[in-house]
């Protein structure tokens, strides 16, 4: 994230009349251990650093390390529930709250954290999320059936264009829950959910998937036999990378590559346990529980008439 | 195939050899305000003898926009040399001077029906409009006091007892001030306006535009859909929406809403009746008046569901 100098400004003015320099450090030192004003500043340590200094300095190493987000959300949070027992009342912060606001971010009152507002920007990592971090994510794997066949069988033409409806449709639905396709192969991909309430997000996201290709596959599928694809949703804990090789090697995308492959029938939705375990029951009134014989329970989303 | 022939010579029969189906005779003035009229299908013969070139041409501009009819030509003198023209221009059939003496034969209406092709979906529409009061432009152009053909909706939430338990008070009214507010917003795409509206549900009009429409689909959705209705824009997370809905179609004098204590038309008695009496909970049915407009697509998903008050119901099958 780019931060603006009018909000590198503010949050300089706000930490400088709200804090005593050796609380500003306190701070920094949360983000970053060992954090050292003197000799950042390079001023001789026997020198009191004037608080104007402290707080420019500290500002400007923040936004340099893409901590600017995080240390903002630090200060909310102090403003709110104090630190070590004594409250704090932080100058201007709303001033930086509408500065983060002219900036593309919103705060997410869910998780307590600024996210990017996604009318102005789209970023896998939502602007925030940080390389090599430990993040829990609800993640959505998405796979078309029998994809070697339909492209041996139907003109590139045909493919093309079911496939970038299908694209259509689940970016509509992710899009939506501000989830973020962090793969897509052409026969599938995977959709990452962190902020809000992200397994109900992720279900919901998942849910209108099934639903929507359900309606495509009546109205306008243009192969001879509908569309199908399989969907699995597992929530976890897992380290955000931006490289799509090691992504693949996260223990959160074997799992739900598992559940999509193994456990789940076309055009319906699959959540594992640690999904289902936090839905509210209206949602999962609409899922049945599958036990196999490896153990594993898995729940089920399907469209079903009465005959 | 109802036949036409335009002609201001009473005389002229050419259709003797038609027993059935006797020839509808408007003379060119009355045509200019009858063409709305014209049967779709039909195929209408304009008598060219004593026109003027100009009203030809002007009539020939007014009916050009139907497709959904075929068009003769009847020279009783033989006065145009380039007869081909006449079927450049999209014409059908022409009757000169030595056919007129031995007359249109049935076979011949017969050959022209399977030879020259019309737009079979404005057909159907034009059909629809013949047979309703369309408001061709929809609400635009809908007048209080004024009678026009409407498609109701009867849609109430069902699990009245399961939501009374679950919400209190003030909660209570919250909750069914946006289940309204979300059915307005929602039926808007189909054109649709809350009429009346009472507790746990009411009545939306949409005005018959002549057209097919979508109605039927936006409710297969809404039931398809309604897991995003309680879980995701109402944010409940405990209880579910059991909801039935009806869908008719009928005539009534339209009077804004607030104002409809003295509307009295059977298609708003029979859909109350229908919907209060007949639908059975969580069940989503359509009257016989209503089937013509279950898309292809969707047919299947329509099972007969018994009569009511002499009405043949069809109830979409239930998602399980």
């Amino acid at each position: 994230m780019k931060v603006k100098h009018s909000l590198l400004s503010v949050t300089q003015k706000a930490l400088a009349e709200s804090f005593g320099v050796d609380m500003m450090v306190t701070l920094s030192r949360i983000l970053i251990p060992n954090y050292d004003v003197y000799q950042r500043t390079g001023f001789p340590e026997n020198i009191p650093i004037p608080s104007r200094d402290a707080a420019a300095q500290i500002v400007r190493d923040m936004a340099a390390l893409e901590l600017f987000p995080i240390f903002v959300n630090l200060l909310i949070k102090i403003s709110t529930e104090g630190y070590m027992g004594r409250r704090y009342q932080i100058h201007n912060l709303r001033d930086i709250i509408r500065e983060m606001h002219n900036s593309g971010l919103v705060y997410d009152q869910v998780n307590n954290t600024f996210v990017e507002d996604v009318k102005i920007a789209k970023t896998p990592n939502w602007g925030v999320l940080r390389n090599g971090s430990d993040y829990v994510i609800s993640m959505l794997r998405l796979d078309i059936v029998g994809n070697t066949e339909l492209v041996r069988k139907y003109s590139k033409t045909v493919i093309e264009s079911t496939y970038s409806d299908l694209r259509q449709i689940v970016e509509m639905a992710s899009d939506r829950r501000n989830g973020r396709i962090w793969s897509w192969e052409g026969d599938g991909g995977i959709i990452a959910f962190y902020f809000g309430n992200r397994n109900k997000f992720a279900t919901l996201c998942g849910i209108e998937i099934v639903n929507q290709l359900y309606m495509y596959n009546l109205k306008q599928c243009r192969l001879d036999s509908p569309l199908k694809v399989r969907i699995a949703i597992h929530n976890g804990a897992c380290q955000y990378t931006n490289n799509p090789e090691s992504l693949k090697k996260l223990e959160i995308v074997k799992k739900v590559t598992e559940a999509e492959a193994n456990f789940t029938k076309p055009n319906t939705l699959t959540i594992t346990d640690s999904v289902h375990l936090s839905l509210p029951s209206t949602l999962t009134a609409r899922f049945s529980k599958n036990a196999f014989d490896n153990g594993t329970i898995y729940y089920r989303y399907e469209i079903r008439t009465e005959e | 195939m109802v036949i036409y022939l335009v002609s201001d010579n009473a005389k002229l029969s050419p259709f003797k050899d038609v027993k059935k189906d006797k020839p509808v005779i408007f003379s060119y003035k009355e045509i200019k305000q009858e063409y709305q009229r014209i049967e779709p299908e039909s195929i209408l013969y304009f008598d060219i003898s004593a026109m003027k070139e100009a009203d030809f041409k002007k009539i020939i501009k007014q009916f050009s926009v139907r497709k959904d009819i075929r068009y003769g030509i009847i020279d009783s003198k033989t006065a145009f040399a380039d007869i081909a023209h006449f079927f450049h221009m999209g014409f059908s059939d022409y009757i000169g001077k030595e056919l007129l003496k031995t007359g249109v034969s049935v076979k011949r209406l017969a050959n022209i029906e399977n030879f020259s092709e019309i737009d079979k979906n404005e057909a159907k529409e034009n059909a629809l409009s013949l047979k309703h009061k369309p408001a061709l432009n929809g609400w635009k152009d809908v007048k209080s006091g004024s009678e026009y053909t409407f498609f109701f909706i009867f849609i109430q939430l069902d699990n009245q007892k399961d939501l009374k338990g679950y919400f209190s008070g003030n909660s209570f009214h919250g909750f069914r001030q946006k289940f309204h507010d979300i059915i307005e917003r929602k039926t808007k795409s189909i054109d649709g306006k809350i009429w009346m509206w009472e507790d746990f549900g009411g009545l939306i009009l949409v005005p018959f535009d002549g057209k097919q429409n979508n109605i039927i689909e936006f409710i297969f959705r809404l039931y398809l859909d309604k897991i995003f209705l309680y879980a995701d824009e109402m944010q409940l997370d405990e209880v579910t929406l059991s909801i039935k809905t009806v869908i008719h179609m009928g005539n009534t004098v339209y009077k804004n809403r607030g104002n409809t204590g003295t509307v009295i038309a059977d298609s708003v008695n029979s859909i109350y009746h229908i919907g209060y009496k007949f639908a059975e909970p969580d069940s989503f049915l359509i009257t016989e008046e209503v089937k013509e407009f279950i898309p292809e697509y969707l047919t299947s998903y329509f099972i007969e569901a018994g009569e009511y008050e002499g009405r043949q119901l069809y109830r979409m099958r239930k998602f399980i």
